[in-house]
């Protein structure tokens, strides 16, 4: 389990990251939200051990993680910016990953560049931003590592192959229980992946919570009530949302699905259907509950 | 720890193919430093051998070949200057090439992030630059070696000179390459790196030389010593000078002679290692954030900016002195601290806009600055007052500013230096003696340079004293004394047993030989004899006496290449050396034959008030009076005497008033002849007779004239 507690990371006058203190359970994909300059990048950096947070400790199982070489095996980072040895070729890469990783996995890796169509003896430097991309996260899912560390990794994925990496990334969290932590300023891109996310704002967590815990209570949907409703009609109902579009109301409330479809059918809609809710919405809901305007923050 | 898979030796391997352009510059440097100089140097020895087969008789061959082959021999040896720099270029480039990631943040990310310790990563990339070079010189050496041999050239190889050669290569690649790693470490940029190298390895030897010069140009008893003597100890403070110097295992003297350097070679391995070791704890705790920072450590900023203002605010100073004198020193201070503390901001930032950063800096530097100077101006510390605790002196010496180990211990020439001192304290303090370093004798006052030796410790000052009786007996005591002949005289220096090759000479010259010698003793037995005579008169010896022949001492080697040791004097008093010498050669002293003359000048240097002097020339043509002025005269050339002569102890009469020359009959250079006098033997009554009109001698009957003045002579 990753835990990081009062975090600090500052450069110079700069606080990129203020106290944080996050958990990242073992076997989740933890997403980390943020708009550009949040710090997520520091955060990631400093989980990968790239940096030493100057206060506060950033642990992997209870053990320190800048400087541990034992810890360091079981991660994995791709950064935003990824370097490759100058002229390297992906199988280069690979074999050098190899020298590090014990449990590097070859044939893996060879089925994945034959998937991705990719050429491991041509130069990656010929190849595009999405290709390198996926290069880096080739090798990362097949390092064999218990955490894997992606700072902007769908950037410059076309969305298919989005697609194609979140499939491989909850293979690898279902099958040998990868704990990916993902950073990205886009919610969108998190939200059919991610099962906790974690909202940095200006260095800070504003907002750390589990998916399934946030949609455990909460419930979109959409009514058609031929007449009028009359004033105080959703005083029974935990309304966080309600838009109205002439006899069609949408809603996100919170509480019992059951509750709510009784109370909803009590009020004689002549249409009522449930909508799945979107990560986004959620976020905005949560956020808006404590006190944050999130669009102002991401959007 | 790394993990299994990653043994040290695979990464090793693995990086040294990644970076295998290291191998491949200095595979091709050492090609062309080494292998190719040297395959043409032996082509060259080939073809000229088969060319002189057919011109010249089998000695003269022999000669030729073994001239070639000693340039095959340099090459391979440790005067290589290609190969010397080729290890310098290898040694900053791989250095800083190899650790450059640090300044790339997208590269720190992933080396910092890989399951590898900082330890054994510095140790990695740090083994990766030392092996390329090395391993690429020595196979490069090795096949030089091995074509030299198939091309009949092997006795070229002296394997001693090549052995020591590779060390010294090594060595001073180990430090520069450490200083090289260690400026990477420290600094977050690449091009801020190499600067930093830059002053790293310059720095050192231009503080000490602008110490010199700040004190030079502020205390009037300052002696430089170090960059104005042959061996330059200073160049030691940088490597990169101080390698061009070194010949292997030695250093190479202008005498000819070859000065141990292991010493120094193992205090440069021991540098490097420190340095090494510096670097590793520095990458250790660097943190990956300041990559593209101008220093990766914050702390170093201001020691490294404060050394650097007052450095260049000092030589900025010393410029505009050298330019325009007094005021323009002060401005010079100022003009160059102040611009380079907007440098030095400038870079820490990356932000011209910091170009005024940090102004209480700028004054603090300014201020420490102008106060060492005025310090050092108005000479706070009393460095020009100083004296030695005479218990404390366990050695000295006079006008000599080179020794290491100053030869007088005696107690009375002890007491006798530190006399001296004291009037040189006294004179320095005296307002009327004005120091003037380039005036080193004018009649009045003396210029004294004493050297004080405190058990290890050594100092050295400058006086400039006035030669009153007192000054010159102490100085005829000192220079009398045996323990100063023994050495300081190159009589005594001078090695009778053959060294190596080299066997001991002796060339004799008498005052009518001026260009070629009158004799040779090459008789070791003979020659033995001769020097250990004259050493015992030498030394029995206490009055000044007129020199008679002139011995220039040296050696020659199997190639008849001659190093000069210097001259020694057979003075009329030495009559058992002057009757060996003519019993062995056959040579007696010669005066100047008046048969030869055709008449002498003199030149009287009158003095027409305080700012005006001239020459005026008197024609000499009576015999008797040109047989008298020729009795005793010295040539100065035939006898190299100039005036005084400390190296041999011999001080003929010198005036700046007057001067005798000879003119003869068109052997010699413009057809005249300078000539000297020993003090008892000037010819001051012809100098009276032929006085030219108008001038007289001055009261005290010592000059010519009111201004002019004699200085006595005096012969050891």
């Amino acid at each position: 389990m990753i835990k990081a507690e009062n975090a600090t990371k500052r450069f110079g006058s700069v606080m990129a990251v203020d106290h944080v203190c996050a958990e990242v359970r073992d076997g989740s994909v933890y997403g980390l939200i943020g708009s550009n300059g949040a710090g997520k990048s520091t955060f990631l950096r400093m989980l990968a051990g790239v940096l030493s947070p100057d206060e506060g400790t950033v642990r992997i199982d209870g053990a320190d993680i800048f400087e541990n070489v034992a810890i360091k095996e079981r991660t994995f980072f791709i950064s935003d910016e990824q370097f490759f040895f100058p002229n390297s070729t992906p199988a280069e890469m690979k074999n050098y990953y190899k020298r590090f990783y014990r449990n590097f996995d070859e044939a893996r890796y060879r089925k994945l560049m034959n998937a991705f169509g990719l050429d491991e003896g041509r130069k990656i430097r010929t190849f595009s931003k999405g290709m390198k991309k996926q290069v880096s996260v080739i090798c990362g899912l097949c390092a064999g590592v218990d955490y894997l560390f992606c700072d902007e990794t769908f950037d410059g994925l076309d969305p298919v192959m989005r697609q194609t990496v979140k499939s491989l990334f909850a293979e690898d969290v279902d099958s040998r229980g990868l704990t990916p932590v993902i950073a990205s300023h886009n919610l969108r891109e998190l939200e059919d992946i991610c099962d906790h996310v974690g909202l940095l704002h200006r260095g800070g967590i504003l907002f750390s919570r589990d998916l399934d815990e946030m949609k455990l209570g909460m419930f979109k949907m959409q009514c058609i009530f031929p007449d009028e409703l009359p004033e105080g009609a959703w005083a029974g109902i935990n309304v966080l949302r309600l838009d109205r579009r002439g006899s069609l109301y949408t809603l996100t409330a919170r509480g019992s699905r059951e509750e709510l479809l009784a109370k909803v059918e009590a009020m004689r809609p002549s249409f009522s259907e449930l909508l799945p809710l979107t990560l986004e919405e959620i976020f905005i809901n949560e956020t808006e509950v404590a006190g944050y305007d999130v669009k102002k923050l991401l959007f | 720890m790394m993990s299994k898979n990653c043994s040290s030796k695979g990464l090793l391997l693995d990086t040294m193919r990644r970076e295998s352009w290291a191998l491949v510059l200095s595979g091709v440097g050492f090609c062309l430093t080494l292998l190719l100089p040297t395959l043409m140097s032996v082509q060259k020895a080939l073809s000229n051998r088969a060319e002189n087969l057919s011109l010249l008789s089998q000695e003269a061959v022999e000669h030729c070949w073994k001239g070639d082959l000693s340039a095959v021999s340099l090459l391979l040896g440790g005067q290589n200057p290609l190969v010397k720099a080729m290890f310098l270029i290898l040694a900053v480039v791989c250095g800083v090439a190899l650790f450059a990631y640090l300044h790339d943040r997208r590269k720190v990310d992933h080396f910092h992030s890989m399951p590898i310790s900082r330890t054994a990563l510095f140790v990695n990339n740090l083994l990766t630059g030392i092996i390329s070079t090395l391993l690429t010189y020595a196979v490069v050496l090795a096949v030089t070696l091995v074509c030299v041999f198939a091309m009949g050239c092997g006795e070229a190889v002296q394997w001693s000179a090549v052995g020591g050669a590779v060390v010294c290569h090594v060595v001073v690649f180990l430090l520069v390459y450490a200083l090289a790693v260690l400026t990477t470490v420290l600094c977050g940029n690449t091009i801020v790196s190499l600067l930093l190298l830059v002053w790293v390895l310059f720095g050192p030897l231009l503080i000490y030389v602008l110490q010199q010069g700040v004190f030079s140009r502020s205390y009037d008893t300052f002696v430089s010593t170090d960059l104005f003597d042959g061996q330059m100890k200073a160049l030691r403070l940088s490597p990169v000078v101080e390698y061009f110097e070194l010949n292997g295992l030695y250093h190479d003297t202008y005498a000819g002679e070859a000065r141990s350097a292991v010493g120094l070679l193992a205090v440069y391995l021991v540098l490097a290692v420190l340095v090494a070791v510096l670097a590793a704890l520095l990458f250790r705790i660097r943190r990956s954030e300041r990559a593209g920072t101008a220093l990766a450590f914050e702390p170093t900023k201001l020691p490294i900016k404060v050394v650097m203002c007052l450095t260049i605010g000092t030589t900025f100073g010393l410029v505009f002195d050298m330019i325009a004198d007094g005021f323009w020193f002060w401005v010079g201070l100022v003009v160059g601290t102040v611009l380079f503390h907007w440098v030095v901001e400038i870079i820490y930032a990356f932000d011209l806009h910091a170009i005024f950063a940090k102004p209480v800096h700028l004054a603090a530097i300014l201020a420490v600055l102008l106060a060492v100077m005025l310090g050092v101006r108005y000479d706070v510390t009393g460095y020009d007052r100083w004296l030695p605790d005479r218990d404390k002196l366990t050695a000295v010496d006079i006008d000599n500013i080179r020794a290491e180990q100053l030869p007088l211990t005696t107690p009375d020439n002890i007491d006798a230096v530190y006399r001296l001192a004291e009037l040189g304290v006294e004179s320095t303090q005296a307002p009327e003696v004005k120091r003037d370093s380039t005036i080193p004798y004018d009649g009045s006052t003396v210029r004294l340079v004493l050297s004080f030796g405190m058990g290890d410790r050594i100092e050295r000052r400058a006086y400039d004293v006035i030669d009153t009786d007192e000054v010159q007996a102490l100085r005829a005591q000192i220079m009398q004394s045996e323990e100063y002949k023994r050495a300081r005289w190159p009589l005594f220096r001078f090695k009778l047993e053959p060294d190596g090759d080299r066997q001991p000479m002796i060339e004799i010259y008498t005052n009518a030989d001026r260009d070629s010698s009158a004799g040779t003793i090459t008789d070791q037995q003979a020659l033995t004899q001769v020097v250990e005579t004259l050493r015992e008169e030498s030394l029995r010896r206490s009055e000044d006496s007129r020199p008679v022949l002139r011995l220039t001492l040296y050696y020659q080697n199997a190639k008849g290449d001659r190093y000069y040791e210097d001259n020694a004097y057979v003075t009329e008093a030495d009559r058992e050396t002057l009757a060996l010498i003519e019993q062995l050669t056959g040579v007696t002293p010669q005066p100047i034959s008046s048969d030869t003359v055709k008449c002498v000048l003199l030149q009287y240097l009158i003095r027409m008030d305080d700012h005006n002097e001239r020459w005026e020339t008197v024609e000499v043509t009576d015999r008797a009076d040109i047989d008298a002025l020729l009795a005793n005269a010295i040539d100065e050339e035939a006898m190299q005497l100039w005036g005084y002569e400390p190296e041999y102890s011999i001080r003929v009469a010198q005036r700046r008033w007057f001067a005798v020359v000879a003119v003869v009959a068109g052997q010699y250079l413009n057809g005249t002849r300078t000539l000297r006098y020993m003090e008892s033997e000037l010819p001051t009554a012809i100098v009276q007779k032929y006085l030219p009109a108008g001038v007289e001698l001055d009261a005290s009957g010592n000059s010519l004239t009111a201004t002019a003045n004699m200085e006595a002579a005096s012969i050891g």
